[in-house]
């Protein structure tokens, strides 16, 4: 038995595991390359419908499409193991592909699994451990199960992925702290005031910089949104888009006294909140009121911030923040890592408990098939009893000759892909069973290839279509429409 | 059964310092295990305390509040008890290692000393006696709960001022949110305490001679006021978070400092064994 057998993570690797990750993303290939071959939902299920229907070699099929990256995950059957698949993915755009193909990348087995692992935890993504990329994980999940791509073993690969992904949130603090200084704001005052959501914010200044301020606020759902500015239609109207409650500047010392934060991003000179008039509106008061002063030159005294009650920060505390989290995020890459390796090792220990299955049911039709042809050979002309004691003795030697071989299947043999490959091969199974198309688990490591200077030779079945056509029409074929990266689709994009 | 009680309650503070280990692990580190972790090892601890006091209340006939070891372990209890009860609400296991460090001692000092011998009184088996004590063991464990988020308030306020946006400002709950439960413990503790003032006045003045002259009565009546003038102060004059858990820190130091007098320095009716206090 080799060393395999010890590590599933390796026995379960290789060609005949079937799985096929294919794709580029934002290490590989620059921003217009990610917008040409990126997928819109509709487009994403259209793909894996028109790969299901038109390449008999493909079992299952899944893309993952964002901002960063589009990443096609397949299974084949083990006769198209060694196939290439790139132009599934690229279609009607293979020579934009070819001239860059040093862009993509294709991996196989286990290597091909632990890409998506590691996308879903959000290791692949530009700000590490961004939450976002989970949804979209899932989204494309879904969009591939509607569009009936999921089989069984890119049903645990997603599955496993996800967990993986919600354990490594809640285990390590890959997706602890804000890392935009928007989110650092909010986190700030959160900090100091509690949930938003039973507090009154007020954000002076309807500028640019205000508006977004407050589009951001509005997200956290405070209790009620004041907007003040110098011309109350600027203020009406960015109170209406965010549905607050608008004033000008010379009612902030009554304002004040409602609100819990302030954010504060005018363009006036001087300072707008002075210590006397703070220490006025302070007086009385026991909640803590936080200023968040966005504006340059600064809005807020900084004196204030020595008042009991009152907090200041401006946008060197917001940036401290800000690097302060990414960096402690860089920190816990390896937890995740682990992470993903154990979640990894426990995919492949189910991949090969699968392979197991597979292998002892081919082998037991194999011989089932010759026991029946040889019974019905044998027993033309025999009476009943004499037909039924044939069933019997030869069920009996049948079963007795499988004992053996079966059994050390079921106890780790087919983890060993040296035995499988055996068994097969005397045999003569052609890994073809119930078991699943990604059944078996002979041979190979993972390989995980950079697509410099490969061919294109086939385009998934289907004829390459112009790339400016419209998706979806009758006889189109894999497409691969360019699409904006904007909208839904994109981690943290 | 009595070996059996021994070595749980030797084993007690040994199982509250490894929870406050737990708890430090997770406060500095984050780990996973102790996020997974933190919460059922104190439940679990916190079980086996009440299992030893159900037993040992059982095996004397009696409450377990005859001297000081036993209001100290019954102490420790409460607390867990009462941060349970908020740790639960508030969805934040952060604070558990600032409650456990004051835990740990508690249970500790009730395990180390020896208990004074001698026959119990038998004040301990009436229904009055059992209400009394623990309205006031309530009422003082709260205001540790209330010192201790008293505590967690001012380190984090402080770390606000300077700008420090290390560990304090990442693992503690908001500013607001630990003013109010400082406050929220203060109003728990004060109700239970003067409810056991008022039991303990009007049934200990019929059977205690000389009731009024009792330095326990006079102390606790300082805590009381000083914890009923803070909330008077919050509620009436909305004095700011930060004094007032400056007011309630150093009303539980001075409740602290009164057991100590008691048990060192004054005479006390509150005597439930042939000598000592309680």
């Amino acid at each position: 038995m080799s060393a395999d057998t010890q590590n599933p993570a390796r026995a379960a690797t290789g060609s005949v595991l079937g799985l096929h990750q294919v794709g580029l993303n934002l290490h590989s290939a620059n921003s217009e390359l990610l917008e040409a071959f990126a997928f819109s939902g509709d487009e994403a299920a259209r793909w894996v419908e028109t790969v299901l229907l038109r390449d008999s070699g493909v079992r299952e099929a899944a893309v993952i499409s964002t901002c960063n990256r589009t990443e096609a995950y397949l299974v084949v059957a083990e006769s198209e193991s060694s196939r290439e698949l790139l132009p599934l993915l690229t279609g009607p755009r293979s020579d934009l592909a070819h001239r860059n193909s040093g862009a993509f990348a294709e991996r196989v087995g286990l290597d091909g699994a632990r890409q998506m692992f590691r996308v879903a935890c959000g290791l692949d993504s530009i700000v590490v451990g961004e939450a976002q990329i989970l949804g979209q994980v899932r989204d494309a999940y879904e969009l591939a199960k509607r569009a009936g791509g999921i089989g069984p073993v890119l049903e645990r690969l997603f599955q496993s992925a996800m967990h993986a992904a919600k354990r490594s949130r809640s285990e390590t603090e890959i997706g602890r702290g804000s890392v935009s200084v928007a989110s650092a704001a909010c986190d700030l005052a959160i900090k100091v005031v509690g949930d938003l959501k039973k507090r009154n914010v007020l954000v002076v200044g309807a500028g640019e910089t205000g508006s977004l301020a407050a589009r951001h606020l509005k997200a956290e759902g405070p209790a009620a949104m004041l907007i003040a500015n110098r011309t109350l239609e600027k203020a009406e109207e960015l109170a209406r888009e965010v549905g607050g409650r608008a004033a000008t500047l010379d009612a902030l010392p009554t304002l004040l006294r409602e609100v819990d934060v302030v954010v504060t991003a005018t363009s006036s000179p001087v300072p707008v909140f002075t210590q006397p008039m703070i220490r006025e509106v302070l007086r009385g008061r026991s909640r803590s009121l936080v200023f968040v002063d966005i504006a340059i030159p600064r809005d807020v005294d900084p004196k204030i911030h020595d008042l009991d009650g009152a907090f200041v920060y401006g946008m060197e505390a917001l940036d401290r923040i800000v690097k302060d989290n990414l960096s402690r995020r860089q920190r816990e890459i390896p937890k995740v890592e682990s992470i993903v390796e154990e979640e990894l090792q426990s995919y492949a220990r189910w991949l090969a408990s699968r392979s197991a299955g597979s292998v002892i049911v081919e082998l037991r039709e194999r011989f089932e098939t010759v026991r029946r042809s040889e019974v019905e050979r044998m027993a033309r002309g025999a009476s009943a009893a004499e037909q039924e004691m044939i069933e019997r003795l030869t069920r009996g030697i049948v079963n007795k000759l499988l004992h053996a071989p079966t059994s050390h299947l079921r106890n780790g043999g087919a983890s060993d892909p040296d035995t499988v490959e055996l068994v097969r091969q005397l045999f003569q199974l052609n890994g073809d069973a119930s078991g699943g198309a990604a059944g078996g688990a002979v041979g190979g490591t993972g390989r995980d290839t950079n697509h410099s200077g490969s061919s294109s030779s086939t385009s998934a079945g289907s004829g390459p279509r112009a790339g400016n056509s419209p998706p979806g029409g009758a006889g189109q074929g894999i497409d691969a429409r360019p699409r904006h990266a904007g909208g839904s689709i994109g981690d943290g994009g | 059964m009595n070996h059996a009680l021994d070595i749980l309650a030797a084993l007690l503070p040994l199982l509250y310092a490894l929870c406050s280990v737990n708890y430090a692990v997770l406060f500095f580190r984050g780990s996973g295990f102790a996020r997974r972790t933190v919460t059922p090892f104190l439940l679990g601890t916190a079980l086996l305390h009440i299992g030893l006091v159900v037993l040992r209340s059982v095996d004397l006939s009696r409450c377990p509040l005859a001297d000081f070891t036993e209001i100290l372990s019954l102490l420790a209890l409460a607390v867990v008890a009462v941060y349970l009860v908020l740790e639960a609400q508030q969805k934040n296991p952060y604070t558990g290692m600032f409650i456990l460090f004051l835990v740990t001692p508690l249970a500790a000092l009730s395990a180390l000393l020896v208990p004074r011998p001698g026959p119990t009184s038998e004040l301990l088996r009436t229904a009055w006696f059992g209400f009394h004590t623990t309205l006031a063991l309530l009422g003082y464990a709260s205001f540790a709960v209330s010192a201790v988020y008293a505590f967690m308030f001012l380190l984090l306020h402080h770390a606000l001022k300077q700008r420090s946006f290390g560990l304090i400002f990442d693992r503690l709950p908001p500013l607001d949110v630990l003013g109010r439960m400082t406050f929220g413990a203060a109003s728990i503790g004060f109700v239970a305490l003067t409810l056991a003032i008022v039991v303990g006045v009007s049934w200990g003045a019929k059977v205690v001679p000389d009731f009024w002259r009792d330095p326990k009565l006079h102390l606790t009546l300082l805590v009381w006021a000083l914890y009923g003038s803070g909330l008077l102060l919050r509620i009436r004059f909305r004095l700011p978070n930060r004094p007032l858990a400056v007011l309630f820190l150093t009303g539980f130091l001075v409740a602290v400092l009164s057991v100590w007098m008691l048990q060192t320095v004054l005479r006390t009716f509150h005597t439930f064994t042939a000598g000592g206090g309680a």
